[in-house]
């Protein structure tokens, strides 16, 4: 109780901890003050002043909620005279210059300056005098859109681009009335997290070049996502307009996953969703060309066909590959469908780690997938060690938790890569190896390692590594689970499970694999591989020269995209080919059945992202035409075969998901709420 | 008492036989409606022929009936159709949703639109009540009409 401190704000008594700062008290207890610079995600720098609060005893005049700690006896007025007063002054100071440009300004009707003006500013202005202008707007970069007649210089930009991004590319330029924001010597601000200014903006002064004069706040709706472009699972709200179509993507704050920031791919790669493009009925092919046809006519062709081809020469005539961004619920239906129904075990997913794994090796990347930490435990890691991994290219959020971990919570960040990557300049240490050594140089930290505390006096580079970086935990290991470069996959494999078991012998420590797609993990932990698991590829079983495979089934999965000649002729080859698809892809072309299907924004589901964080997606909009959920086109074709699946929604299909998957037998579909449920290590190690 | 009863209604008709009709010829006949009558909507140009609209979706905020619809896009230097940075590209009104209640001229920061004394709005189906731009927005004058126009005043 000692770190608690009473305050008294506007009458009320709040008892708040020490060193909380006074406006974070106020908001807690429901008691508003306006602000424009402060920011959560950013802290207090007390530039804009909008905060100002009369404190008693303070004979310097009003003080700036947002960047002073509580102390003990404090007594505040918001609302006073002199805070009233000195609030309208900050906000007409702000509107001295502001433009007239509410109607044709993207922020109008989300904008906090005409919030704040109309709640606690002036009612009219006593300014007569021309209004300062500016070129508008100025184009940034490949992304951004600058305006400055808008900017109220909160430095909110400024400040993400030095302190969380870190490639410092925004800043203010010259003094005074005459400061403006820009970049240094006009360079482009390029940028891998440039959409998260224009959410940070707290006006209309940058906006997304991509989405200007698109759409009206007030005409939006914000409907509650994930991320579906890599397996980090960031959080988004997908706004739809009236008409049904996909405008943007903001970030939904997840501190546990995102911390409220988005990639550039996440936030701007969603026009495939409206595109006039997708595919919205079912197409059989015609010679050359594509009838389209209703559900049941294609149903009826797929069952009879590849019936007949079961007759002749068996299930191992049928293969079935499925793309790793379906969700888990279409990941489930699909195995069923194709263990089950027509009782072919040649499953797999795509994209995913080309390993070739001997048993032995196998049993070693499942004990390195049951170490895996959550992400927000990088801020609590002492080092965090890349190991031939670059989340700037694969996870790129990922770049930025890191960040924060070794800039707020004093993390080590020890990279070792053949190549210097993104972060590179921000490691404690940088050890390099020859492309193709990752396995050696894990092996020599590892023996390192076993040479225990005296053996690590060595003056090797690795005992060097191991003495500074690995003597205490938490350790996150991270690695990449595709060991690009990496040749002998599965030595890689096995080197790194034994460094991390070496690892723990000595200090916690905790992994996080890179992997392809969002529900990369979720194909995984629902076995969609092989029979024989990582040890071959059901891709190399299609398309081998000695393939017996007559009939393929692809949900999502495009392996002609920038295929060669034999891959296309093999596709070309099948009697049968059924593909699964959002667009007439490259895949599509060479099928005799062509299905559409519903994006991520289109169906009720849930991805598992890199961390093991189940996740729920919500029908934001309509499928185009026909399209139905991957699952729900599955169900549909198995009641033509005789063991029909049974499922008819989504929450079915999980609660059988929780019953044949152990590790997710305790979450329920209800229970995984906006910010998803992590599946702890204990619940999949007791599964295993 | 009953006679006289039907002789005054009789009357009543008798009056109104000689008056003249109070229907008129339309199409071909028009009344003269008071200026500020609220008809169908006009989309108005400034003198220099740019479009007034600006798209900023007030008049579609504001319409009780939501029966207006907008695109906005950005004005270009090599393509400039409205003073502001931002211009309707798609400006749609459904006239069989529209109530006439004139809250989109209301709203209207730049008076691009207002109701105009235009009564004639009729189709045989729907399609064609869902009036586009080019179908609301004045014909841009040349500057020999505008001199004209000055020279009647
Ligand atoms: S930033 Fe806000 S106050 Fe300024 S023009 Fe835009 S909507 Fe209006
Ligand atoms: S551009 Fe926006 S975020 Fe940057 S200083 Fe100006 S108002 Fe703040
Ligand atoms: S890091 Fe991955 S999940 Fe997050 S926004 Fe970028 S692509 Fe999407
Ligand atoms: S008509 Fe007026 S209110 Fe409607 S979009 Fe155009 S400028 Fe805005
Ligand atoms: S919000 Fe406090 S000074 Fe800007």
């Amino acid at each position: 109780m000692d770190d608690l401190v009473n305050i008294t704000v506007d009458g009320l008594k709040m008892q708040v901890p020490k060193g909380t700062l006074l406006w974070e008290a106020c908001q807690a207890h429901g008691i508003d003050i306006p602000i424009f610079c402060y920011h959560t995600k950013l802290g207090p720098v007390g530039a804009c002043r909008t905060c100002l609060v009369e404190v008693e005893g303070m004979t310097k005049g009003p003080i700036t909620a947002c960047s002073t700690p509580v102390t003990d006896g404090m007594v505040v007025r918001t609302r006073s005279p002199i805070a009233q007063k000195a609030q309208r002054g900050i906000l007409e100071f702000l509107l001295l210059n502001h433009p007239l440009d509410c109607p044709i300004c993207d922020r109008g009707g989300e904008c906090p300056l005409q919030d704040q003006t109309f709640a606690y500013g002036p009612g009219s202005s006593r300014y007569v005098e021309p209004k300062r202008h500016h070129v508008k707007p100025i184009v940034l970069g490949p992304t951004i859109a600058l305006d400055r007649e808008r900017c109220v210089l909160c430095w909110r930009c400024v400040r993400f681009t030095a302190e969380i991004a870190e490639d410092k590319s925004i800043v203010l330029l010259d003094r005074g009335d005459h400061t403006v924001v820009g970049t240094f010597q006009d360079e482009p601000y390029v940028s891998n997290f440039s959409g998260n200014v224009v959410e940070l903006c707290p006006v209309g002064a940058l906006t997304a070049r991509k989405q200007r004069f698109n759409f009206r706040p007030w005409e939006l709706q914000n409907r509650p996502s994930i991320c579906p472009h890599c397996a980090f699972g960031c959080n988004i709200n997908i706004s739809v307009r009236k008409n049904d179509e996909v405008i943007r993507f903001l970030s939904r704050d997840n501190p546990e996953v995102d911390d409220s920031w988005l990639c550039d791919r996440g936030r701007f790669d969603f026009e495939f969703i409206n595109s006039p493009q997708r595919l919205t009925a079912p197409l059989v092919r015609d010679g050359d060309a594509f009838l389209e046809v209703s559900w049941t006519e294609a149903f009826e062709l797929i069952s009879n066909r590849l019936r007949s081809i079961l007759d002749e020469s068996g299930a191992h005539a049928l293969a079935g590959i499925a793309a790793a961004r379906m969700t888990n619920e279409g990941l489930h239906v699909f195995k069923r469908f194709m263990r089950d129904v027509v009782g072919t075990g040649l499953v797999d997913h795509t994209p995913r780690p080309n390993l070739r794994l001997t048993p032995g090796q196998q049993q070693a990347f499942a004990r390195l997938g049951r170490n895996l930490m959550p992400i927000a435990g990088l801020d609590d890691a002492r080092t965090i060690l890349l190991l031939g991994a670059d989340p700037s290219e694969r996870e790129p959020v990922m770049e930025l938790r890191i960040r924060q971990a070794v800039n707020r919570h004093g993390a080590q960040l020890v990279i070792a890569n053949p190549e210097e990557i993104t972060l590179s300049p921000k490691a404690s240490h940088a050890a390099s190896y020859e492309t193709g050594g990752l396995a050696a140089f894990i092996r020599s930290l590892t023996s390192a390692l076993r040479r225990g505390p005296q053996g690590s006096n060595n003056d090797d580079s690795a005992s060097a590594l191991v003495r500074t970086y690995l003597a205490e935990g938490p350790i996150a290991v991270i690695y990449d689970a595709s060991f690009p470069g990496t040749l002998d996959k599965g030595d890689a494999v096995l080197a790194l499970d034994d460094f991390v078991e070496a690892l723990r012998a000595r200090a916690a420590v905790g992994t996080l694999p890179l992997l392809d797609a969002a529900n990369s993990m979720g194909a995984r932990d629902l076995d969609i591989l092989p029979p024989d698991g990582w040890s071959s590829s059901v891709i190399d079983a299609l398309l081998g020269p000695d393939s017996q495979v007559r009939a393929a089934i692809l949900a999502g999965a495009d392996l002609a995209a920038g295929a060669g000649e034999e891959t296309l002729r093999r596709l070309n080859q099948l009697d049968l080919l059924v593909v699964q698809e959002l667009f007439m892809t490259e895949t599509a072309r060479l099928a005799d059945v062509v299905l559409p299907a519903a994006s991520f924004a289109e169906q009720i589901g849930t991805f598992t992202n890199s961390e093991r964080r189940v996740q729920r997606l919500h029908e934001a909009v309509p499928a185009p035409g026909v399209a139905r959920a991957d699952w729900e086109i599955l169900v549909d074709l198995s009641q033509h075969f005789d063991n029909a699946l049974p499922y008819a929604g989504a929450r079915q299909i999980w609660d059988d998901i929780r019953r044949t998957v152990p590790a997710y037998a305790p979450v329920a579909f209800d229970s995984i709420g906006p910010r998803g449920v992590r599946i702890e290590e204990t619940q999949v190690l007791e599964s295993a | 008492m009953a006679l006289l009863e039907f002789a005054q209604g009789l009357g009543v008709t008798l009056r109104n036989m000689f008056r003249p009709p109070t229907t008129i010829k339309y199409p071909e006949q028009r009344r003269v409606l008071p200026e500020r009558e609220r008809g169908r909507h006009v989309l108005h140009r400034y003198e220099n022929g740019l479009e007034r609209c600006i798209g900023c979706y007030l008049c579609a905020g504001a319409c009780p009936a939501d029966c207006i619809y907008i695109e906005a896009a950005e004005n270009t230097p090599e393509n400039r159709v409205s003073a502001g940075e931002r211009y309707a590209r798609v400006y749609e009104i459904d006239m069989l949703r529209c109530i006439f209640c004139g809250f989109c001229e209301e709203a209207c920061p730049t008076g691009a639109i207002t109701l105009e004394p235009i009564l004639d709005i009729s189709d045989y189906s729907r399609g064609p009540m869902i009036y586009t731009k080019d179908m609301l927005l004045e014909p841009p004058r040349n500057l020999d009409d505008l001199a004209a126009e000055a020279s009647h005043r």
